[in-house]
């Protein structure tokens, strides 16, 4: 089986079902079925979606979850079917028979019956992480609903603000069967993940540090709202905030961290506590980074490559988020005008007689079509809020970057600090005068000094050179200390990177083909209503 | 059939199908076009295609045609003409004009399909525009077709004329000219003021139908040139959208696949957006403004039915009321009379007729239209499925190893 492309009729898929399988495609086909599933269901679940326990309450119940497209889905069902069948065909012989009635209702049953809800759950987080972190495997966290607040902010004016509630729970409690117990909750706003981020930063500055879901919608095509308010808007940062949590907490290093511990379950007394770690302190001014990005002389190739790396992405995905808002802006045009054909078509229906008939339903399907681009737009948004994750990712690698010129910086000055009272010192001590400087002038001027002078002098300074090397030691242990966690994250980074993409994009194709399905079935009932004329 | 004697009329066929007139090519009426050919070559050509084409079969519909209309196979010569009026310094020397006035003579109560527009009204340069040209061609033809169809069109003899001569100024009439042209038509404002006794209440349907007909093919064209332009604007995009993903394939490694698939099924997206605007343009946007112009062609019909019923009640009230002349006046009554009864006739049979071929002209267009788009999302969704499994089974084995 290899990716057909045209000269094939509708039913493809049928075709690819029947086909007979060798047992290389088979096990390929397993694989990518088994990670397809966990995506899809967990798609299906709403993660990275809306993954609440309970329906938003600004959200109606029918605006679905990402169900991925059904027909789709009862294709990897049967395909399991066949995978699972051909290795135990004993225990799978019901489902088979379920597969094999095909009726949509039935499919979801199969899907049901064979991921329960702690199997779903701990699908959602392996998708995160195969390996798993000690925090996730203690407790579950989700960020569950928004909802506003008023009150006084630093100017002491009145504000409306969104607050976001934490749920934490205890892992092992929903296997336990019945009621799932009732979590752990508190109450955050924006402002208070923005403080642990940039503590984060500050205090793990060679670990790549999840960005944060936008401050203000960009890259908006004309029909979402810029407003900070949205429901919409809001409800997409909500989803950005519990997969941020999410990447935290499933993070080697990161998630150990006891203040962000404190941030999941302590609610009060948490933002005292982060500035009592004085980690505003410990973070390094701009100044001091922008002259040490220009100034440093020999970084290690692969930060710096890295960096032009990051800058490349960034660029090329704002541009492509940037056009593919205009490419949903005129698809958007396309499906809308045809809502006119619906409208005109029923006004002449209403004039003919043997065509009326034809050319009503011919209008209703029209209106069915510019309809349905509402929803195919606003799932391609997460689609763009995907790639918009990793175009913030690229400013975390590049502070990592930054960090790395800066402590290499330093090393060098260190070094050329050192190396140059060494020199004063031999100076001194041989009576020779390399290097011109003022005292060398006034030396020559005015008479040498003392040798008392000259002995206290040198005294002084191998003192400051012992320090100096010690200082140098220290800042060589820095720096390769650094380097190694660095570069060890940014691998962990890269593998997740190239799997987060690739899911985006995997998940991107089956949007647009969901989305060719439907334009295929309005446009077939368009043309029997047509026919009917 | 009736044995009727055509005299020199039978041995001229009828012109042939779609599949003769292909023989035409297009160069050779855009040769017409460009005036590189003379009008009487076109001619030749169109005499020689005849009469390789015709069979019995549309010699015997003619015949029928004939059955209908009576024994008299040129009708026409019975009807008012109108004097030629020539358009003026604004028509080429081109042919279409000429056609445009032989056959609007016989536009009195019978109404031909509607002459394709002589100017875009862009600019004149864009008469030689090569799309302009296929377009206008393929609606001279499907014009000319419909009037050999026609029972009485085709036997018009400024049809024949138009064919078969070689000069046609010889026939053009220098009689009742401009003037004469004129003062029918006030006439015609005379009489519509006073407005016509008793309209037929078919009529009176037809018309109301005819108005709205007008408005609603109207809006559907104008729908369409709208879907369109957006069809194109989102091409474009399209166009920018394809190559950033081959450019963020250059700077990476394991997703320069996967990202360069996604890249080239963006252009096969627009590729299959280009197609589509293309069979709209060709297919749906020619038939929608035939039948535009096809409804103003009809309401111009219908106002000359009422105005030669309007002429025949005046002169009926003006017998009645008159008390000298009364025999010249009843001649001309009972002409007018018998006038009316057969432009009656002639627009029920020619009602029925367009209804028919209306219906099947949008129904074929508007299916032809929305096989189209079917197509479009099967091509656009295989291509697809196609990257998707490539790209989900090929990387996955190997980051499977990894792991």
């Amino acid at each position: 089986m290899n990716g057909r492309t045209d000269g094939q009729t509708d039913g493809w898929m049928d075709r690819q079902m029947e086909e007979d399988w060798t047992d290389g495609q088979m096990e390929r086909m397993g694989t990518m079925l088994l990670l397809r599933q966990r995506l899809v269901t967990a798609q299906a679940l709403g993660f990275r979606t809306r993954c609440s326990p309970k329906p938003h309450p600004t959200i109606t119940p029918s605006t679905p979850p990402y169900l991925p497209n059904l027909e789709l889905l009862r294709f990897f069902s049967v395909m399991r079917m066949r995978i699972a069948s051909s290795a135990d065909s004993s225990s799978n012989n019901s489902q088979m028979i379920m597969a094999d009635s095909g009726s949509s209702d039935e499919v979801a049953v199969i899907c049901n019956t064979d991921i329960t809800s702690t199997e779903s759950e701990n699908n959602i987080i392996n998708t995160m992480v195969e390996r798993g972190t000690a925090l996730l495997k203690k407790m579950e966290i989700s960020v569950a609903e928004a909802d506003k607040r008023t009150g006084k902010n630093t100017v002491n004016m009145q504000e409306t603000y969104t607050v976001y509630l934490i749920e934490t729970r205890p892992a092992e409690s929903v296997s336990e069967g019945g009621t799932p117990v009732a979590p752990d909750t508190l109450w955050r706003r924006y402002s208070e993940f923005e403080l642990l981020r940039t503590y984060l930063l500050v205090t793990y500055p060679y670990i790549i540090v999840p960005p944060l879901p936008e401050k203000r919608a960009e890259f908006v095509w004309h029909k979402l709202s810029a407003d900070n308010l949205d429901p919409d808007f809001v409800e997409r940062r909500r989803v950005g905030l519990e997969n941020f949590l999410l990447r935290l907490a499933s993070h080697p290093v990161l998630s150990n961290d006891n203040i962000f511990f404190l941030f999941l379950t302590e609610e009060k007394g948490w933002r005292e506590a982060v500035l009592e770690t004085g980690f505003q302190d410990k973070a390094d001014s701009r100044l001091k980074s922008l002259s040490a990005m220009f100034r440093v002389k020999n970084p290690d190739k692969r930060f710096t490559s890295l960096k032009h790396y990051s800058e490349d992405l960034s660029t090329v995905i704002s541009q492509l988020l940037r056009i593919r808002a205009r490419v949903a802006d005129r698809l958007y045009g396309v499906y809308k005008v045809h809502g006119n054909y619906g409208r005109v078509f029923s006004e002449w229906s209403a004039i003919e007689k043997e065509m009326g008939d034809g050319l009503q339903s011919a209008g209703h399907h029209m209106d069915t079509y510019a309809a349905s681009i509402d929803d195919i737009l606003e799932e391609e948004e997460h689609y763009a809020d995907q790639l918009k994750e990793y175009l913030f990712y690229t400013e975390a690698v590049r502070s990592v970057c930054k960090k790395h010129e800066l402590i290499q910086y330093e090393l060098e000055m260190a070094a050329q600090d050192l190396s140059y009272k060494k020199q004063q010192k031999e100076e001194l001590e041989t009576g020779t005068v390399r290097i011109f400087s003022l005292k060398g002038m006034t030396s020559k001027l005015f008479g040498q000094e003392t040798p008392e002078q000259r002995e206290s002098k040198v005294a002084a300074l191998e003192q400051s050179i012992q320090e100096g090397e010690g200082a140098l030691k220290e800042k060589n242990a820095e720096s390769q200390e650094f380097v190694e966690k660095a570069w060890n994250d940014i691998e962990r980074f890269k593998e997740q990177k190239e799997k987060d993409l690739r899911e985006a994009l995997i998940s991107y194709a089956i949007m647009q083909i969901s989305m060719c399905k439907k334009g295929i079935q309005v446009w077939s009932n368009a043309k029997e209503c047509f026919n009917k004329m | 059939m009736g044995s009727i004697n055509h005299g020199d009329k039978t041995d001229w066929p009828v012109v042939a199908g779609t599949e003769e007139l292909k023989y035409w090519e297009v160069l050779t009426w855009k040769r017409w076009m460009l005036a590189e050919v003379s009008s009487s070559e076109i001619i030749k050509l169109l005499k020689e295609c005849w009469c390789r084409g015709g069979g019995q079969a549309e010699r015997g519909r003619r015949s029928r045609a004939a059955d209908i209309h009576g024994t008299d196979l040129i009708p026409v010569i019975s009807f008012e003409k109108f004097g030629i009026v020539m358009s003026g310094a604004k028509v080429p020397a081109d042919i279409s004009g000429h056609m445009l006035d032989l056959d609007e003579e016989e536009d009195l109560e019978v109404f031909s399909k509607p002459l394709p527009e002589k100017f875009v009204m862009k600019s004149m340069v864009e008469r030689f525009n090569d799309d302009f040209i296929e377009t206008r061609r393929k609606a001279l033809h499907r014009f000319l077709n419909r009037i050999t169809e026609h029972p009485i069109l085709s036997c018009s003899h400024h049809f024949k004329v138009f064919l078969t001569e070689e000069e046609l100024a010889p026939h053009r009439k220098l009689g009742p000219g401009f003037l004469s042209r004129m003062s029918e038509t006030m006439r015609a404002m005379a009489n519509s003021v006073r407005g016509l006794r008793s309209k037929l209440e078919e009529f009176a349907i037809m018309q109301e139908y005819v108005d709205d007909f007008s408005n609603k093919m109207c809006s559907v064209d104008k729908v369409t040139h709208r879907i369109i332009k957006e069809h194109r604007e989102y091409m474009d995009e399209l166009k920018q959208y394809g190559p950033t993903y081959f450019q963020w394939a250059e700077s990476e490694e394991l997703l320069a696949e996967p990202l360069k698939g996604v890249g080239s099924c963006v252009e096969k997206c627009s590729k299959e957006t280009e197609e589509q605007i293309q069979h709209l343009s060709e297919v749906l946007v020619p038939t929608l403004h035939e039948y535009v112009l096809c409804a103003d062609t009809l309401k111009a019909v219908m106002r000359r039915r009422d105005n030669i019923q309007a002429e025949f009640e005046a002169k009926n009230e003006a017998l009645a009321s008159k008390a000298t002349d009364k025999e010249m006046l009843q001649e001309e009554v009972d002409d007018l009379a018998d006038r009316v009864e057969q432009a009656n006739n002639a627009l029920r049979g020619d009602w029925s007729r367009w209804r028919t071929s209306m219906r099947a002209d949008l129904k074929s267009a508007f299916i032809s239209t929305a096989a189209k788009n079917v197509d479009y999302y099967e091509k656009i969704s295989r291509t697809l499925a196609s990257w998707f499994f490539r790209a989900v089974l090929l990387p996955q084995s190997t980051a499977v190893k990894t792991r």
